[in-house]
Formats: C-alpha cells, sequence, structure tokens
C-alpha cells in the first residue's frame, strides 16, 4: 500500500512539474496563431578563385593523402615535427601523441630554401610563418561555412587528429589547439595551484627560462660568431617566449581584476557554448548584467578595454602589443568627445537603456561601427567566451593587456605622436578592407605609440612604436575624415 | 510525507512558472502591401492603406523588401516588414536581412524594434552573391504580469536553432530583450 502511494505521489511530482515547463518552453503555440516566418531568397552562390572548404577537408579524413609513408622528404619533415614535439618544443604549440603534423617538404624548399630546416626555422614557421616566409603572402578565398571572405597565407601544414580528420592552411595548428588536438605546455614550475599564486610561479619559471636561454645564446654564439657580439639575444621565437609569459610587465589594475571575476562568474552561470549563431543574444545578456552590476561609467572602461581586445591584432611583442590596443582606446576615446558618433545604438536599445550617460558606451555600441560588437562576429564570440581560468594564455594575455592599455593612457603612460594625437583620429580599418570613406589624404603616415616605462613614478624609457611597421594584418588610421 | 510531496510539487509548479512571463493572446495579422521610395538617406517605406510613410531604422540602400505584414494586438496596431539591404556605414559593407517593428502613434509610424537576422560583410571589388542561411519565426502574445505584448523569435541555422524572447517596454518605445534568468 505505502509502495503504491509512493508511486502515485512521483507521478504527481512528475506530471506537475512537467506541465509548466511545457508552457513554458513554447509548445503551447499551435502554428495558426500569430505566427510569422521571416526568410530571404537564396540566389545561387558564385565561386571564387580561391575556394577553401572544411567540409571538403574533412571528407578526406578516411584517406588523407597529406601524410606520407616515412621514406621521403616529406615524412622526414613528419618525423621531424613528432620530434619536436616530444623533446624541443617545450612551450611552443606541441601535438599530442594522437595526432600528427605534416608540412609540404617542397614548399618548405621555396619558401626556406631548404627540404631540411633546423629546428630553429621549424619552430618559427610554426609559430609565425611571415617571419620566416616574409614573400608569403596572404590571399583570398571565400569561406564557405562561414560564408564569409578570408584572408589566409595557404600554408600547406596539415594536422591529422585522432579521429582521422586532416585540417590544412596556416591556421590549422591553431585550430587544432582550439579544438584540444594542440596542447600549450608551460614550463616545468609554472603550474600555479591558487589564482594568486600563478603570476608569481610563471615569472619565476620565466626567469629561470630566461637565465638558461641567456647562457645557452651565449655558449652558442661563442661557437659559431668570431667576430660579433655575444651579448646578442634577439631570437624572435624566444622573444615570443618570453613575451607570451611576461604578464607582469604591464597590469591592468584594478579593473582588470573586477573583469575577470565578474567574466568568471558570467561563464560559470552560462556555460553554453558561444558561437556565431547565438553570440548576439548573449551580448545582450552580457552587458545588461555588466552595466546592472558595474554602472554606466564603469561599464563603459570595461567595454572599452574589450573592444580594443577584439579590434586589435595580435603581437607577439609586448610593446607592440599594447602600442596596437592603445590606438583602438585612443580612437575610442576622440569619438566620445563628438556627439556625432555617439547618436544610436541599437544595442542599448534592445536591454533598456534608452540614452545612456556615458558617451564611450554609446560610441562603441552604436550602430555598425566597431565591428567586434556585430551579431555573428567571431570578435564577439572570442570576447563573450573569454574565461579568465580557461581561455588559452595568449588570449588572456592579450585581454589583460588592453586593461594595461587603458590604464597607462589613464596614467599619462602612453603618448600618441604626430597625426595620431589629433583629437580627429576617428577612423581606422584592416589593412584588407578599404572603405568608401578611406582616402590617402586624410590617412595617418607615421601611427607611432610612444610607451613610457616608470619605476616608482620616474619616468625611466620611452619606447616609439611604429604601427605601420608590422607584418601581416594591421590598422591603417585616419584623422579629419569628413 | 504527504505534505512534503504537495509542497515539493508547489515548489516546482511554482519556479517553473516564474520563469516564463508570457502567454499566448489574440492577434491579427494580415499580410499586407507595401512599396519603398528611395530617400538620400534613409529609406521609406509604405504599408498598404497608410498614408504616412515609414522610415526604416537601418540607415541602408538597395533596399529589397521580403514582406510586410500589419499586427494587431492589445488594441496597438504594428507593422512589421523584412528586407535585404546594403549597409555602407563603418569599416565594413555589410549587406543584412533585416525584420523591423513599426507601431502607429496617432498618424506616425515609429520603430519599436530592428532585428538584423543575418549581415554578410561585402567586399568592394567582388560581385559574390550573398547567401542569407537564417530565417526567424515570430510570434506574438502578451506579458501574464503586466499584459504588455512579447514576442517569441526563434532565429534557426542550418543546423540550430536560438530561441528567445521580447517585451514590449514600460514607456511603449521599444521590444526590450527578455531574459527570464535575470
Amino acid at each position: 500500500m505505502s509502495q503504491r502511494y509512493v508511486l502515485l505521489n512521483l507521478i504527481l511530482v512528475v506530471a506537475a512539474a512537467a506541465c509548466p515547463l511545457i508552457g513554458f518552453s513554447g509548445q503551447a503555440w499551435s502554428q495558426e496563431e500569430a505566427a510569422g516566418s521571416v526568410t530571404a531568397d537564396q540566389p545561387a552562390q558564385v565561386e571564387s578563385t580561391y575556394h577553401y572548404d572544411p567540409s571538403a577537408a574533412q571528407t578526406k579524413a578516411t584517406a588523407p593523402p597529406a601524410l606520407q609513408p616515412l621514406e621521403n622528404e616529406f615524412s622526414f619533415i613528419l618525423k621531424k615535427s613528432l620530434n619536436l614535439r616530444d623533446e624541443n618544443m617545450k612551450f611552443q604549440s606541441s601535438v599530442r601523441q594522437t595526432s600528427k603534423v605534416a608540412i609540404d617538404a617542397d614548399f618548405l624548399k621555396r619558401t626556406l630554401g631548404t627540404h631540411q630546416p633546423t629546428d630553429d626555422q621549424l619552430r618559427e614557421f610554426f609559430l609565425n610563418p611571415s617571419s620566416v616566409a616574409p614573400n608569403l603572402e596572404p590571399k583570398r578565398y571565400y569561406d564557405s561555412r562561414a560564408k564569409r571572405w578570408r584572408y589566409d597565407q595557404f600554408v600547406p601544414v596539415h594536422v591529422q587528429n585522432a579521429d582521422g580528420n586532416v585540417t590544412s592552411g596556416q591556421m590549422a595548428l591553431g585550430a587544432a589547439y582550439r579544438m584540444g588536438a594542440v596542447k600549450m605546455n608551460l614550463p616545468k614550475g609554472a603550474q600555479p595551484t591558487a589564482k594568486e599564486d600563478e603570476r608569481e610561479a610563471m615569472a619565476a619559471a620565466e626567469n629561470r627560462r630566461q637565465q638558461q636561454l641567456q647562457k645557452e645564446d651565449a655558449e652558442t654564439a661563442a661557437r659559431t660568431c668570431v667576430t660579433c657580439s655575444t651579448t646578442s639575444t634577439s631570437n624572435p621565437l624566444r622573444k615570443f617566449e618570453a613575451s607570451a609569459m611576461s604578464l607582469n610587465r604591464y597590469q591592468g589594475g584594478a579593473l582588470w581584476d573586477e573583469y575577470t571575476t565578474f567574466a568568471t562568474e558570467f561563464r560559470k552561470k552560462h556555460k553554453t557554448r558561444i558561437g556565431r549563431y547565438n553570440n548576439g543574444t548573449y551580448k545582450r545578456l552580457f552587458l545588461k548584467k555588466l552595466i546592472g552590476k558595474f554602472g554606466e561609467a564603469k561599464a563603459a572602461l570595461i567595454l572599452q578595454a574589450m573592444t580594443a581586445f577584439g579590434e586589435a591584432p595580435t603581437r607577439f611583442d609586448d610593446d607592440v602589443q599594447i602600442g596596437e590596443l592603445a590606438a583602438v582606446i585612443k580612437v575610442i576615446n576622440n569619438r566620445a568627445n563628438n556627439s556625432y558618433y555617439s547618436s544610436e545604438s541599437r544595442i542599448l536599445r534592445d536591454i533598456g537603456v534608452q540614452t545612456s550617460k556615458d558617451t564611450r558606451l554609446s560610441v562603441i555600441l552604436a550602430n555598425s561601427q566597431f565591428s567586434a560588437w556585430n551579431d555573428g562576429d567571431n570578435s564577439l564570440t572570442a570576447m563573450l567566451s573569454f574565461d579568465p581560468n580557461k581561455s588559452d594564455h595568449l588570449t588572456k594575455r592579450r585581454m589583460a593587456f588592453a586593461f594595461a592599455a587603458q590604464q597607462m593612457i589613464t596614467e599619462n603612460k602612453i603618448e600618441f605622436v604626430g597625426d595620431m594625437a589629433k583629437p580627429d583620429m576617428h577612423h581606422y580599418h584592416a589593412n584588407y578592407v578599404w572603405p568608401e570613406w578611406s582616402s590617402s589624404r586624410h590617412r595617418v603616415q607615421q601611427p607611432v605609440v610612444r610607451i613610457v616605462t616608470s619605476v616608482d613614478g620616474e619616468p625611466q624609457e620611452t619606447i616609439d612604436v611604429d604601427l605601420s611597421k608590422q607584418k601581416g594584418a594591421s590598422h591603417i588610421f585616419y584623422a579629419g575624415v569628413p | 510525507m504527504r505534505k512534503f510531496l504537495l509542497l515539493f510539487i508547489f515548489a516546482l509548479s511554482t519556479n517553473a512558472r516564474a520563469a516564463s512571463e508570457y502567454q499566448k493572446a489574440e492577434a491579427k495579422i494580415n499580410v499586407v502591401k507595401c512599396t519603398y521610395e528611395k530617400q538620400q538617406d534613409q529609406a521609406r517605406i509604405f504599408f498598404a492603406d497608410q498614408t504616412t510613410p515609414y522610415s526604416v531604422y537601418e540607415k541602408a540602400r538597395d533596399i529589397d523588401i521580403k514582406g510586410c505584414q500589419s499586427v494587431q494586438i492589445n488594441g496597438m496596431q504594428y507593422f512589421t516588414v523584412q528586407y535585404v539591404a546594403v549597409i555602407d556605414r563603418g569599416i565594413q559593407i555589410r549587406k543584412s536581412f533585416t525584420y523591423e517593428i513599426a507601431l502607429l502613434k496617432g498618424d506616425q509610424l515609429v520603430t519599436v524594434r530592428s532585428e538584423v537576422i543575418q549581415a554578410i560583410p561585402l567586399l568592394i571589388d567582388s560581385d559574390q552573391d550573398v547567401i542569407f542561411d537564417r530565417s526567424l519565426d515570430v510570434k506574438w502574445g502578451r506579458s501574464k504580469t503586466d499584459k504588455q505584448p512579447m514576442l517569441q523569435m526563434v532565429l534557426r541555422g542550418k543546423e540550430k536553432t536560438l530561441p528567445y524572447l521580447l517585451k514590449f517596454n514600460p514607456a511603449n518605445v521599444w521590444f526590450e530583450n527578455n531574459f527570464p534568468e535575470l
């Protein structure tokens, strides 16, 4: 009797719980009720010269043509890559045991001048192909999955994952890394147990590593170089390593700490994978929570740093990275002083902010201005997905530097030289797009950002960063565009 | 035991109901004819028998109207329009697929929501044709609490769907995103 009683009650519980949930999920809406469907006509797709279809690459998984037997030169590169993974690549992208990496040997011959590059050449090739092969021009192609035009250097690097899928192209390693097939190893000793200890542990590990690198460089130079100075250690790869680890060099201060706490809480509560299809909705939720928690003024400062993160290109050099981020922040500040740029924001209306008291807020979120805030934009996904505890090291570094750049501008530790200092420097665009408003007459010819380092308030050193001399994707700035 | 179970049932149902604010409502929806008039800065649309034109929210050119509707709910008259257009503001020229809702206030038609369903960047030197692979399902309802009009939107992609809610704000100015979790 008691068992039947309990069973009956359980059924009642389930039924009572399910009924309102069904109503909530919208099943109660019938099709004939007040429904409308919005679709666009779909004209035929026109293919371009450079057509890259990732789905086509995946269909080759059963018989990957990129990975050859071990006898030829191609497989030598493959073997070399695996050796790099196991023995030499301590901090760089390393490929897991279940993955294979291959590079087209003929391509290496054309670009590096040899079928059998050294370990250093290969490492640099993995990290920054354009630094090793400067003539490697990016080509435009149509990404049929993302439905947009992209630029890629089409380096024939192939990664075969454990499931047999083969990914190709310059960014194959990066993509594999994001999917978890490639792992970024930290040096020993840089695995903190508590968050507070992270910077100290990483800095200590980096110091030890730098000392070891300097020792090795001196020994190498003594062996191979008769006339040159043994103090030169300007290896770009090592500079990158140092850069990736040196979170202590530039710090975002109290605002960065507040933002990381907020971002952690946000990602903990909303664990859904954010992508192009849903980042618009999560953007509105994020902004509503951010403004609700911090108020418009502080939220504007956080969004300014986030916008710089989303817009500025990635640089491995710390100073250059700070310069790129600072330039975007400068444009936002300039626009905030001009009412023309804060006229209308659809996003703010959507979250119930009819008129923003902080002009930076409406400038950043103004319709069709900073593309990083456009629904569906990949930069928006990167900004909203940022989790201080889970994001990769380079992403975390760039976000931290964005807050650092903002603070340095506030403290006058960053100056803008020449036309960059003009208050009407309101525009920039990436060097692979040419908006109609761009004209050489208004172009900033020498976009120089000056960083003033100081110790205890005393200026120590000034570093001029010329943004026009950076390789790859970069921003072109304009002052006085009508 | 019995009291505990009843309490549990009550708690569950209350919690679930609290999360859902909207309910279905009678809405009169009709497909209406509409025409587009080119202006220098802003496009204007004439809905069926309305003499006052509606200035679209999006500052866009080359508008291609895909359809218009009139909606009557809570004693208010709305007009909706979906169109494809070119947005050339900002650093990227984009072709957008947009859904807009206008409210008839006196003899004026004012925008109360503008939703970009999909926007695809265009390059100046390309003759590419744009393919929109997203659609938007819109259902009209109203709030259980204050009876304000609400919309249940479902954004449909090739593989994924994204449902979300909009609610007309108390000032009757804009359909704002409604987050039950807040």
